[in-house]
């Protein structure tokens, strides 16, 4: 029922009418995209400005696009990317592995799937509701007993220990296949 | 699963503290797996779908026009919504006058009656009411509504003006078309029963025909009308020019009048919504994950939020919200 070429064709003509149309059916596709990589409703609202201006501005590109929705993500992936970079890329980091001759192959392997291993853990563990965070800690990383740690934050045992196993169940359902004994190494 | 797609898709799905959002996003930056990141943000962007616009939208629109310099018409929101009683104005008026013109003629049957009064029926958040017309046509008003009708129907039409949901159940006059007006459309009907959904801050105007006939024509001359048969529902979205139409249980999306809430393969985006006007709350929705999914629920009258908030995460475990007073942020 819905023609989007034709409206597309008429916003690459500069039509106002067509971007405000178009806009309006992409707005929270884009929102929720953005929102999703920088985690600020702020920022995203911003970005997600910016990409829509781009979009006005490059309008005579979309004359021969088919489809809105791709030209689109393209738009707003690099405008996130580069938003992101520019906000936490380290220069001087970024130097020493120009200095090298080409940074990533002088790391071994092992140690980028260890790298990215911690950040999965590190990630499971942050996103945990309060509570169950601290049993997690308590347990894994101060290496206390299930007993110590219920007398500690006033719980029962059978708690703590719920707690543990929900811990653990969330983070073998995202880890990686060769995980389990990275993650044993890793404590 | 490539190792940064499953840090990316985790990331992309839960909230973090600052630090760990850092720590991710100069994960996100190192180069190296440039290949896989990009199918892991195409498939999050393709995941998302294309959940309607919102008040958040119009505002964001606004300010990009602001930037783009483009001239705008400054009608505060309330002002819009009120600007299809214009006509209203100078249709009561016009009747007025005619009802003065013919009180001196000869007409047979009905006397004539030379003025009448506009009535207003509103109805506040969490509450229902119904009413009879004075052609005893029933109407339902749901809550958030208002009605606005006249004390006598007088000329070739009857005719109403609607903000919100109501559902008509309109006595059968062929002589006497009834016409419910709304924000960018209105209904002609001869006699039959039907549920209309018009409320102010929806994307969409739904209307729901349950026995009949009825016939949606669009303000926009651009825009066709069309005419539903039973057990067909027919969503107008006057921004976006679009119009769809499927088969549904019409009972269904009238259920409503009897307190109870229902709800067959309905995205979670209208569910929501629909409980933003039955309960009176802003429901803030900070994840787009959800807006595809589509629930059933069959729930009870007077049902309280909590309970239905609860109900939805029983179907949808990984969602997480918290109410605070007549807010509801959901992640």
């Amino acid at each position: 029922m819905f023609d989007e070429k034709s409206l597309i064709e008429r916003f690459a003509a500069g039509s106002h009418d067509a971007f405000e149309r178009l806009f309006l059916r992409y707005h929270q596709k884009v929102y929720y995209f953005v929102l999703g990589l920088v985690k600020s409703e702020a920022e995203a609202e911003d970005l997600t400005q910016d990409i829509f201006l781009k979009v006005w501005t490059n309008r005579s590109r979309f004359a021969e696009v088919k489809v809105f929705g791709s030209y689109l993500y393209v738009l707003a992936k690099y405008t996130v990317l580069n938003h992101i970079e520019a906000r936490r890329v380290d220069l001087e980091e970024l130097d020493a592995a120009r200095n090298v001759e080409s940074g990533k192959e002088e790391i071994p392997h092992e140690v980028l799937i260890a790298k990215d291993l911690r950040l999965m853990i590190d990630m499971i563990v942050d996103a945990m509701p309060p509570q169950r965070k601290s049993v997690f800690r308590m347990s894994r990383s101060e290496g206390l007993t299930n007993a110590e740690i219920a007398e500690r934050l006033g719980l029962s045992k059978r708690t703590v220990e719920n707690h543990l196993n929900l811990a653990l169940k969330e983070l073998r359902n995202a880890m990686f296949l060769l995980a389990v004994c990275y993650v044993l190494l890793m404590f | 699963m490539s190792r940064i797609k499953k840090i990316l898709r985790y990331y992309f799905h839960h909230r973090f503290s600052d630090k760990m959002v850092e720590r991710v996003q100069r994960r996100l930056i190192e180069p190296g797996d440039e290949r896989e990141c990009e199918e892991a943000l195409r498939e999050l962007w393709d995941e998302i779908g294309l959940p309607g616009a919102d008040r958040r939208s119009e505002a964001s629109l606004r300010r990009v026009k602001e930037r783009l310099g483009w001239r705008r018409f400054l009608i505060p929101t309330w002002a819009r919504a009120a600007i299809w009683f214009i006509p209203l104005l100078s249709l009561g008026i016009s009747i007025y006058l005619y009802g003065r013109v013919i009180g001196g003629r000869d007409v047979p049957a009905v006397a004539p009656k030379e003025t009448f009064a506009w009535m207003e029926r509103s109805v506040p958040a969490g509450q229902r009411d119904r009413l009879v017309l004075p052609d005893s046509s029933e109407i339902w008003l749901n809550a958030g509504t208002s009605l606005i009708y006249p004390s006598e129907f007088t000329g070739d039409r009857r005719e109403v003006y609607l903000i919100g949901e109501a559902y008509f159940k309109v006595a059968k006059r062929p002589e006497r078309p009834f016409v419910v007006r709304m924000r960018s459309m209105r209904i002609e009907v001869l006699g039959t029963s039907f549920n209309v959904s018009a409320y102010p801050g929806m994307e969409k105007i739904t209307t729901t025909l349950a026995e009949g006939s009825l016939r949606v024509l669009p303000d926009d001359p651009s825009v066709e009308s069309h005419v539903l048969t039973p057990n067909e529902q027919l969503e107008y979205a006057p921004a976006l020019k679009e119009m769809s139409l499927r088969k549904v249980v019409a009972s269904n999306y009238s259920s409503w009048k009897e307190g109870g809430l229902l709800f067959n393969n309905d995205s979670l985006e209208y569910i929501l919504k629909t409980l933003e006007h039955v309960y009176g709350v802003e429901i803030h929705l900070r994840t787009s994950a959800y807006h595809a999914n589509r629930l059933t629920m069959h729930l009870n009258k007077n049902e309280s939020l909590e309970n239905v908030l609860a109900l939805i995460k029983v179907m949808i475990p990984a969602m997480d919200y918290h109410v605070e007073g007549k807010k509801v942020y959901i992640e």
